[in-house]
């Protein structure tokens, strides 16, 4: 099947590029839009609302990257941990602009579960509905991070 | 059997016939059409002209003229570190120009020279300091292990074999390709002194996944020859003689570092105090160096800061972050200049604690490309 | 008798277009042009944009394929490679058209120039020219017709693009987002447009 112009220079600009080695789907093979609606698919199942959970990563995305390094205790097994990184990456869609590639990383210890959290993320899913695909380090699985903030602001 | 094999024979030569009649239609079209013919362009106020031919962005016929504006996409209109005033001719701001511009800069003919395609005479204002930029071949003289996640890279220039910068600056390097990865160019600051022309130093860390610098890390010999650009930034010494305050992070050492060396050399008798963040006493380095400058230097004082150093060290320095050991060594910097290198995190963090301490917005200077 | 002749070419020129463009839609009637209809519909201004891109090329290439059918092929005797021959006039017709809108109007190339590689191989193109063929049509007649067949696929794409941006596909069994909604859509358009067919004969 044909798609427009623009999605195919879209699904090119999300694989491996100049900007992002390992790209933006991972080993996920399915269509852009299907990652997205299955990801919208499954908030809705789990009625999570998508702007809480955008506030959320905001919030604690700052709370990581203030310490610039130090390891940030939330809970017993949970912590965060800012890794720096110079320089800016542009989102592979067109126009959002350019963002600082450093990552704020949350891992909890009980599950083995890490989340990459970074401005570029956040950013694809507040205005895309994007949260990347299966398999890239990238991922901000729905589902599992409502769970993860379930905790933490328990 | 005779028509029948006419009729092959027609119908074959009639499609080679077509196939190329149309070939050489278009073929004459394009050069036709798409010829846009010998351009003109203007740079600052005619004090340099160039005649390039037309039809290609104007980042690319610059770059044909040996000037090199800073690119990290390769034009694909993504990265916008190619700004440039156009003042005339540019045609119309495109859609991918736009969400990078500001209303001022739209309003100062500020464009994105990747996406500015030259269709006829053009004038284009950029800064003098870009002239300076050359592409230079080097030779990886080492590679240097300077803590577990930072190398030194040391560089013999070959062609042209010196360079011209200011200790603070940039440069370029270029990447090759290996195993699926493009070749791209990514910023490192400078840590040798300008006084060394045949030489530069880069200190470069690892990042997780990244391209550069695991291309660096994994695939780089010591005595291969690679590409550099530069010198880029205007992050350099300013002229005055006010005290200053250096902070940096991991591998934002390099500037700083060429900065007070050159400052030593020069005896350029600065106060100068430089905090330098770390998590741990095995992510320092340049350590020793940097004490003796201490011990040699009246006006130079280093103050490491370790934020995750196990209590059971033997570290007497400071434990906490950069700006925890910026409020407790002063409460005052009123005249102070600021130098900050490292992360966009960790120069907003430091940024907002100098601030806090009283200097001025416009004398807190960190590179562009961070 | 001259007015009244030049009114009624006119005439036969508008009715000519009305009829391919509405009761004998190529997208809704026929089911041509699918593949980049379902591709590109999903919003108003992209498949706007393509269907005008469409329209164009049907247009001056239903106008093209006959000349060289009917001063080229025929006297040759090589009707039989008409199928081949316009593929290829077609696909040279929108590189050419490509690089003229390229110098000329860069606004107009951002708008429309990117789907012309696109729309090379939309087979409701071929199809324009090769159905001309089935009718005694004359020049001007081929070209009206060609006109009319592309602005009905610029019209059912359209609306098929306007009816896809209200839907909210998150709404929608799996499976049944994208296409398979997109073709349900057209299935039922197309109902309607059957209510069309047989009103003009031409």
């Amino acid at each position: 099947m044909k798609k427009a112009p623009d999605y195919e220079k879209l699904k090119h600009r999300l694989e491996s590029s100049k900007f992002s080695g390992s790209g933006f789907l991972g080993t996920d093979e399915r269509p852009v839009d299907e990652i997205i609606a299955d990801d919208l698919h499954q908030m809705e199942i789990n009625q999570i609302d998508k702007d809480d959970l955008v506030d959320l990563l905001k919030i604690y995305y700052q709370k990581i990257r203030v310490e610039i390094g130090r390891r940030v205790r939330f809970t017993d097994n949970i912590y965060g941990e800012y890794h720096e990184s110079m320089g800016r990456i542009p989102s592979p869609f067109i126009g959002d602009g350019v963002f600082e590639k450093g990552e704020a990383v949350i891992v909890n210890e009980k599950t083995g579960e890490t989340f990459v959290i970074t401005a570029l993320a956040i950013n694809l899913i507040e205005k895309h509905d994007f949260f990347q695909g299966k398999g890239s380090r990238y991922r901000l699985d729905p589902v599992r991070l409502f769970h993860l903030f379930d905790e933490l602001e328990e | 059997m005779g028509t029948i094999l006419t009729g092959i024979i027609t119908a074959t030569v009639f499609l080679i016939l077509m196939g190329l009649v149309l070939a050489i239609l278009l073929v004459l079209a394009e050069k036709k059409i798409l010829n846009y013919g010998t351009c003109k362009i203007s740079i600052n106020d005619g004090n340099k002209e160039l005649e390039v031919q037309g039809g290609a962005s104007l980042l690319s016929l610059l770059a044909e003229k040996n000037i090199y504006i800073p690119s990290a996409c390769g034009g694909r209109g993504s990265c916008a570190y190619c700004k440039l005033v156009v003042s005339e001719g540019g045609g119309q701001l495109s859609p991918v120009e736009e969400p990078y511009l500001t209303a001022d800069e739209i309003k100062a003919g500020v464009r994105l020279s990747c996406q500015v395609k030259v269709r006829n005479d053009i004038s284009i204002q950029i800064p003098e300091a870009l002239f300076k930029i050359k592409k230079y071949r080097a030779r990886v003289e080492h590679k240097k292990v300077l803590t577990h996640d930072i190398l030194e890279l040391r560089f013999k220039l070959l062609d042209p074999q010196t360079i011209d910068f200011k200790a603070g600056q940039y440069v370029q390097l270029t990447s090759e390709t290996y195993k699926g990865r493009e070749s791209v160019m990514r910023a490192y600051s400078i840590s040798s002194v300008p006084s060394e022309k045949n030489y530069i130093e880069l200190n470069v860390r690892l990042v997780p996944d990244g391209i550069c610098t695991t291309w660096v890390f994994d695939h780089m010999k010591e005595g291969q020859e690679v590409t550099l650009s530069g010198p880029y930034g205007d992050f350099m010494l300013s002229d005055t003689s006010a005290p200053m305050i250096c902070m940096a992070g991991g591998s934002g050492m390099a500037p700083i570092h060429s900065i007070v060396n050159h400052m030593a050399e020069m005896n350029i008798q600065r106060l100068c105090y430089y905090f330098f963040g770390a998590q741990q006493q095995r992510d320092l380095f340049y350590l020793e160096e940097l004490r003796k400058l201490e011990r040699d230097h009246e006006w130079f004082t280093f103050i490491p800061a370790l934020s995750a150093e196990p209590e059971s060290s033997g570290w007497t320095g400071f434990r906490g972050l950069v700006t925890e050991a910026l409020a407790e060594h002063f409460d005052d910097l009123t005249g102070y200049e600021a130098y900050l290198c490292g992360s966009p995190g960790m120069v907003g963090a430091c940024e907002k604690e100098l601030k806090k301490f009283n200097v001025e917005e416009d004398k807190i200077y960190y590179d562009e490309f961070a | 008798m001259e007015a009244y002749q030049e009114t009624n070419f006119f005439a036969t020129l508008f009715i000519i277009f009305i009829s391919a463009g509405l009761t004998n839609n190529i997208l809704l009637a026929r089911f041509l042009g699918m593949c980049s209809c379902l591709g590109v519909s999903k919003k108003v201004d992209t498949s706007v944009g393509l269907g005008a891109a469409v329209t164009f090329v049907t247009a001056t290439t239903a106008a093209l394929n006959y000349l060289v059918y009917y001063y080229i092929l025929v006297p040759l005797g090589l009707e039989f490679l008409k199928l081949i021959t316009f593929i290829v006039v077609i696909a040279a017709f929108t590189q050419f058209i490509e690089m003229v809108i390229e110098r000329y109007s860069i606004k107009l190339y951002n708008s429309l120039g990117i789907f012309l590689p696109l729309i090379t191989v939309n087979c409701a193109i071929l199809g324009i020219s090769l159905f001309m063929l089935n009718k005694p049509y004359g020049f001007w007649e081929s070209f009206a017709y060609g006109l009319g067949g592309g602005f009905g696929w610029f019209l059912a794409i359209a609306l098929i693009g306007g009816i896809r941006e209200k839907i909210n596909e998150k709404f929608l069994p799996e499976g049944l987002a994208g296409p398979g909604i997109t073709l349900i859509i057209i299935g039922i358009m197309s109902l309607a447009f059957v209510g069309f067919s047989g009103m003009i004969k031409i």
